[in-house]
């Protein structure tokens, strides 16, 4: 059984963080102490990204749709948008597009009767009975071999028409330059609205609003890795070897801390200040925590994310959080967690996904307050549990 | 044997043994060894220009070896032979589909008479399965050769592994009947059509389980079968 993998890094600038480019999105969290978010609230939520959230459609239609002259002209050959379908991974046929990549991974009697060309899965196969039990299809619209009426074309419509005829629940995210940066001027609002293809105008448009939670007493870290630790380097002695491994701990503590404040029913009773339990139920303790317990401010979206546009989002609220004037400034900080979708069969990159990977990839960062730079987090793969 | 006389045409091997034999034992080698015994040499190169003798005689050797009968008909040919003469082959390229529309009309009725002879699930089942597809109009439904999948035409040739059909745009395609199933359909007759408004009959026939001669196959009986896999 595969276990999930969390790479982490820490960069200070000057250095680049690496971009954050997992295509499908479903949940971001924003965490600030009250005091910081109270300041920027304003101009957060007024920032550019904000101002233009990441609407979203939830389609219901078969595939074949995507080949009308209109959609196929406007979202595919010219446009960039993103579109997955629901269903579990390895049980069910899951197609998505992204980057204008059509990728497929479908049983083997879709995969047979579709009569487009693949290749078997990665994952999913055994021997036996189980030889061919999943198949991946890439198509590459983009690609001019695929125009209306040419052979690959209709081969795609002939496998639409006959097999993959079944309307389907897809998740449609127009990602095109022109949607994001117009802020509905009217003539280019009349002529993307000239360019809508039908089927998108039938289903309603979902606008992600962000929904501000605030959570008072809660136990904060102060974010300071222990002292003489180090991520990597020093030697090889024992002492070095120390200062690395506390190094790992204190950053795998901090994760834990970020998802105790985000569980669903809101943060660990462990993290609020009128917390006492029995040593012999628990024995967590925040370590290193600031002296009085203060309040934290959670910002959520939930909806279809796209990558480019919670990095954007990130970039807005660091600049806010430079031009703060501080007076503490270790107590500035802010983390974002931004979770993927589960059963998406592919990596942005095509690299397929298993079945025991169903679970959506995660990724934090959390910008240290003073000179700390900024830590992610990135989880890949996990099954459902 | 030494007394025996030395044959003149024998006296420089003789001489030769002299050298390095006693007069005695020379006598006898020469005798017993050598004498009348044949020498085989290789044949002169370039070979000698035949003159007329040996000419008749090699002839009169070779025509009395030669096979026992005096038939000289054609040896049959061997399946290599054949196969390289490609006289079986169907010539893809230069069939046209106009040709085999009256083979299809026929087709149709003839599917369309197995059909009104009625008589239960399994006999028209049964019937249907050893049917002749010559004429017929196939499109592969699902391969697992997936570039095959699409392909539609009317069946000129079957053999035990292949149906050979030719495409509307012209031209003929060899589709293996391996792990391919082939949707075939029987469109009602004018008088059904227009009193029960009856829609075409389609059979899906995998041609796994069809991997017979079209003459074997008209004449077996196929069992029921439980299966997996294409």
């Amino acid at each position: 059984m595969p276990s999930p993998k969390c790479f982490v890094s820490l960069v200070k600038p000057p250095a680049k963080r690496k971009p954050f480019v997992n295509a499908f999105n479903h949940r971001i969290d924003l965490l600030l102490p009250t005091d910081v978010y109270d300041i920027i609230s304003q101009s957060l939520l007024s920032c550019p990204s904000l101002a233009a959230p990441p609407v979203y459609h939830r389609l219901v239609m078969p595939l074949g749709e995507i080949l009308e002259p209109t959609f196929f002209n406007t979202h595919i050959k010219s446009g960039n948008i993103l579109l997955l379908s629901r269903g579990r991974l390895d049980v069910e046929n899951i197609i998505c597009l992204s980057d204008g990549v059509l990728r497929m991974n479908l049983d083997t009697e879709t995969y047979e009767r579709a009569g487009l060309q693949g290749q078997p899965a990665k994952c999913g196969n055994g021997s036996g009975a189980m030889k061919r039990r999943r198949f991946v299809v890439e198509l590459n619209l983009r690609s001019p071999s695929y125009l209306t009426g040419s052979k690959s074309f209709n081969r795609l419509k002939r496998a639409c028409e006959n097999v993959l005829n079944q309307p389907q629940v897809f998740l449609f995210a127009d990602l095109s330059p022109s949607k994001l940066s117009s802020s509905g001027s009217g003539s280019s609002a009349a002529d993307s609205a000239a360019a809508i293809p039908e089927i998108i105008t039938k289903f309603p448009v979902r606008t992600p609003v962000p929904v501000v939670e605030t959570f008072t007493d809660v136990r904060i870290p102060a974010f300071r890795a222990p002292t003489n630790s180090r991520p990597h380097g020093g030697g090889k002695s024992e002492e070095a070897n120390y200062n690395r491994g506390i190094w790992r701990d204190w950053v795998m503590e901090i994760h834990e801390y970020l998802s105790l404040l985000l569980l669903p029913s809101g943060p660990a009773d462990r993290l609020r200040a009128t917390t006492s339990v029995d040593p012999y139920l628990s024995t967590y303790a925040v370590d290193d925590e600031l002296e009085s317990p203060s309040t934290v401010t959670k910002l959520q979206l939930v909806g279809l994310i796209p990558a480019k546009w919670a990095e954007a989002f990130w970039e807005n609220m660091e600049r806010l959080l430079e031009s703060l004037t501080e007076e503490k400034p270790e107590t500035v900080w802010a983390a974002m967690v931004i979770h993927g979708f589960d059963d998406v069969p592919f990596e942005p990159t095509g690299k397929q996904r298993a079945g025991l990977d169903a679970c959506g990839n995660a990724y934090s960062i959390l910008k240290l307050p003073g000179e700390g730079g900024a830590m992610t987090w990135e989880i890949v793969g996990g099954g459902n549990e | 044997m030494s007394d025996l006389p030395i044959p003149p045409a024998s006296a420089d091997a003789h001489a030769l043994l002299l050298q390095h034999h006693p007069p005695a034992l020379a006598s006898t080698l020469l005798h017993e060894k050598i004498h009348n015994k044949p020498l085989a040499l290789h044949p002169s190169h370039p070979a000698p220009a035949p003159n007329a003798r040996d000419s008749r005689q090699r002839n009169r050797h070779t025509s009395s070896s030669s096979s026992t009968t005096t038939t000289s008909r054609p040896k049959p040919l061997t399946a290599l032979e054949k196969r390289s003469l490609r006289v079986h082959a169907p010539r893809l390229s230069s069939l046209r589909y106009g040709t085999f529309l009256p083979l299809k009309a026929l087709w149709v009725e003839y599917a369309q008479s197995l059909v009104a002879m009625g008589g239960g699930a399994d006999a028209m089942a049964q019937r249907l399965a050893a049917g002749d597809l010559h004429g017929a109009e196939v499109e592969v439904v699902r391969c697992r050769c997936v570039d095959r999948v699409g392909i539609v035409g009317v069946v000129v040739k079957e053999t035990k592994g292949v149906l050979v059909v030719v495409c509307e745009k012209g031209g003929g395609k060899t589709v293996p009947k391996e792990f391919t199933v082939f949707r075939v359909r029987i469109p009602p007759t004018a008088d059904e059509k227009a009193r029960y408004n009856r829609r075409d009959m389609v059979l899906d026939l995998h041609g796994q389980q069809m991997m017979f001669r079209a003459a074997e196959r008209a004449g077996r009986k196929f069992k029921p079968k439980p299966m997996l896999e294409l």
